[in-house]
């Protein structure tokens, strides 16, 4: 019996990202009830379980049918990644930003004029991204599961700490980080220098925003792509 | 829709996926109409009714009770069942049996509109 627990108990973890406390236990009722049923047959616990899980359905097919039900559910969980993604990038782009910022300011202060310097910047900052997109693709490419595993459990997350991720994209969006360096920045400098330097740090970042953007677009166009397909050949 | 190439019937005694799912909504509440149940009696109901030919994934049923309920067709409570487990059960409404009188209806029709053509040996079959 304990060993049909530990099986149940391992089974509602596999949906516990997907479906909420009160649909979970409805459905482990049923389960109980199925294996009740089994109980009696000449059946090895594995093999209750196997035949009791089969008649429920495959945990990805629960998960669609009553996403199918309830389409707004699956719609908070993209909202959530978008947010969560979109901190990220924030994020990993205001690093990115200051690292190549203290490419240009370095060279600047060494006697290098004021364009050159920006250009420095400009390809510190291409350097950096190209760094982050090789982490990702590693990262996707290597482990398809690992991904899937920190998924499931950021989705377990409680309910506030979702709240603070939102709340940090919020103010990543506002650009906090920048503007308290530029704050610092403009104490430092002659303002005519300054100026220069970042009217050309903001060509760049403009430019380099338009194509991160438009990359994130595709590369998300290709992975859900890339899933449909996938589901579409397990089906067949 | 399906060209000649592409029809392998699995067997003639099984149901196909799309009108058990189509058929759910009828069902469920006819069921209900008899009075108050629970997932896993529902089911076991469905399948001694059709003699096994409709074949539920039993998981399926549960999405297709929230819509209803959502929709204000039928409504659940949480009680302890007899084995001391917390069970959810569903009971209809007024609004459900004002449905099932339509969706009766509407499958009569379809019904009788094929047993029209097949009984009269319209179509050669």
């Amino acid at each position: 019996m304990s060993d049909l627990n530990a099986r149940i108990a391992q089974w509602r973890g596999s949906l516990a990202a997907r479906l909420s406390g009160a649909e979970l236990d409805e459905l482990e009722d049923h389960l109980r009830e199925t294996l009740a049923g089994l109980a009696d047959a000449p059946l090895t616990v594995d093999e209750q379980f196997l035949i009791a899980g089969r008649r429920l359905g495959a945990p990805g097919l629960l998960v669609e049918e009553y996403a199918k039900a309830d389409p707004s559910r699956v719609w908070q969980a993209r909202v959530f990644w978008m947010l969560a993604g979109w901190a990220g990038i924030g994020l990993v782009g205001s690093l990115v930003g200051c690292l190549a910022q203290g490419v240009a300011l370095t060279a600047w202060n060494l006697g290098v004029s004021a364009n050159l310097a920006a250009l420095g910047m400009f390809g510190a900052e291409v350097a950096a991204w190209l760094l982050v997109a090789w982490l990702l693709a590693a990262l996707a490419r290597g482990n398809d599961r690992g991904v899937q595993v920190v998924a499931e459990r950021a989705a377990r997350l409680p309910r506030f700490v979702k709240g603070l991720v939102v709340v940090a994209a919020a103010l990543v969006l506002l650009g906090l980080p920048g503007s308290i360096l530029m704050m610092v920045r403009a104490y430092t400098m002659p303002v005519r220098e300054f100026g220069s330097v970042m009217y050309a740090s903001n060509i760049a970042n403009l430019v380099l925003h338009v194509v991160v953007t438009m990359g994130l677009f595709a590369a998300m166009l290709w992975l859900t792509g890339r899933q449909r397909r996938r589901a579409a050949a397990g089906r067949a | 829709m399906y060209s000649a190439a592409r029809y392998h019937p699995r067997s003639l005694a099984v149901i196909d996926k799309e009108l058990v799912a189509a058929s759910s909504r009828p069902l469920v509440l006819s069921v209900l109409a008899e009075g108050e149940s629970y997932g896993y009696a529902l089911i076991q109901r469905v399948r001694e009714l059709s003699g096994g030919q409709l074949q539920w994934s039993d998981g399926m049923l549960y999405p297709v009770l929230h819509r209803l309920e959502k929709e204000g067709l039928i409504e659940s409570s949480w009680r302890a069942a007899e084995t001391g487990r917390r069970r959810r059960y569903y009971r209809i409404h007024e609004a459900g049996r004002t449905e099932l009188v339509r969706q009766r209806q509407q499958w009569s029709a379809v019904h009788d509109a094929l047993l029209k053509l097949w009984e009269a040996r319209v179509c050669p079959i």
